[in-house]
């Protein structure tokens, strides 16, 4: 029994999808306003990463500030409950905790 | 189109891309971070400059933004998973199973927290292992099973909360030396899918 290894299936063509048709309005962008919006949203980009350490008041020490007194060294033990942890993915425990340390 | 139109659409345009663009990336250059910034080891990813002088800006806005007490990532490296080795989700729906070895000389933590950051409330009061408090395999081994119901040997609770995070914390300045030079790592738990319900 012999095999046409040459052989190759006829690829026949199927219905024919029509192609998506992008909306009328947006042949109205010109390349000027694409490439003015990436420039302003890679300074916006720019600016917003450089604020988040200053303009944000959540941040660690804020959080600490408020419940730790001052100018003392105290140990943060580790919760024993969940609710009485503070900062988020650690462990460290805030008040009554620390009050009683 | 008239000419009021066709200008409506390109600032319309200009501003979406501006501040969607602007925004967006760097939401996600600061939450999830990238190459810039993070290194991943399977499903384990930290972010190598955390809590060091000269961290990069989107390292900076993490720490802050997320209220983060980092040490510094030259002694401590804290890596972060929410999928397993096969790249789901973790939930509390499922049980898992991380193996830790070769670890020594190394402190290591290993802790589960709901998909908010904050640790997950349970009966046992159990939040997490490190290397003092897990029980150990006769062949040193260390498998931590993450489960809601309680499990015999090293068993975390992930409560019900949904969407959980595990938290490895590694205190070792050799290997966080290695992390940083990108040379050869010492390999990081697998997390195993046990059952779903």
């Amino acid at each position: 029994m012999s095999v046409n290894l040459a052989f190759k299936p006829k690829l026949t063509a199927g219905p024919k999808l029509p192609r998506p048709k992008l909306p009328a309005w947006t042949r109205e962008i010109g390349w000027r306003t694409l490439v003015g919006g990436a420039l302003l949203g890679g300074v916006i980009h720019i600016c917003a990463t450089f604020a988040a350490p200053v303009v944000g008041t959540g941040n660690a020490f804020q959080r600490l500030r408020a419940i730790l007194p001052l100018n003392q060294m105290v140990v943060l033990p580790a919760p024993l409950r969940a609710s009485r942890s503070c900062l988020i993915f650690n462990r460290i425990c805030c008040t009554p905790c620390a009050a009683t340390s | 189109m008239s000419l009021v139109t066709n200008a409506l659409i390109n600032l319309a345009v200009f501003v979406a891309l501006a501040l969607g663009g602007g925004f967006g990336s760097a939401w996600y250059m600061i939450e999830a971070g990238s190459r810039l910034s993070t290194r991943t080891f399977g499903p384990w990813t930290t972010w190598t400059t955390a809590g060091r002088p000269e961290a990069d800006p989107y390292t900076r806005a993490h720490t802050a933004r997320n209220g983060l007490l980092p040490v510094s990532s030259t002694l401590e490296l804290t890596f972060r998973a929410k999928t397993d080795s096969s790249g789901s989700r973790l939930t509390s729906t499922c049980d898992y199973l991380v193996v830790l070895q070769d670890t020594e000389p190394a402190w290591w933590s290993l802790a589960v927290f709901d998909g908010q950051g904050k640790l997950v409330q349970n009966g046992a009061e159990r939040y997490a292992f490190n290397h003092q408090t897990a029980m150990r395999e006769p062949d040193g081994r260390i498998a931590i099973v993450v489960a809601r119901d309680a499990r015999p040997g090293n068993w975390l609770p992930s409560g019900r909360s949904g969407r959980i995070v595990l938290v490895l914390t590694i205190q070792d300045a050799g290997f966080a030396a290695s992390v940083h030079d990108s040379g050869q790592v010492k390999s990081l738990p697998e997390i195993r899918r046990a059952t779903c319900r």
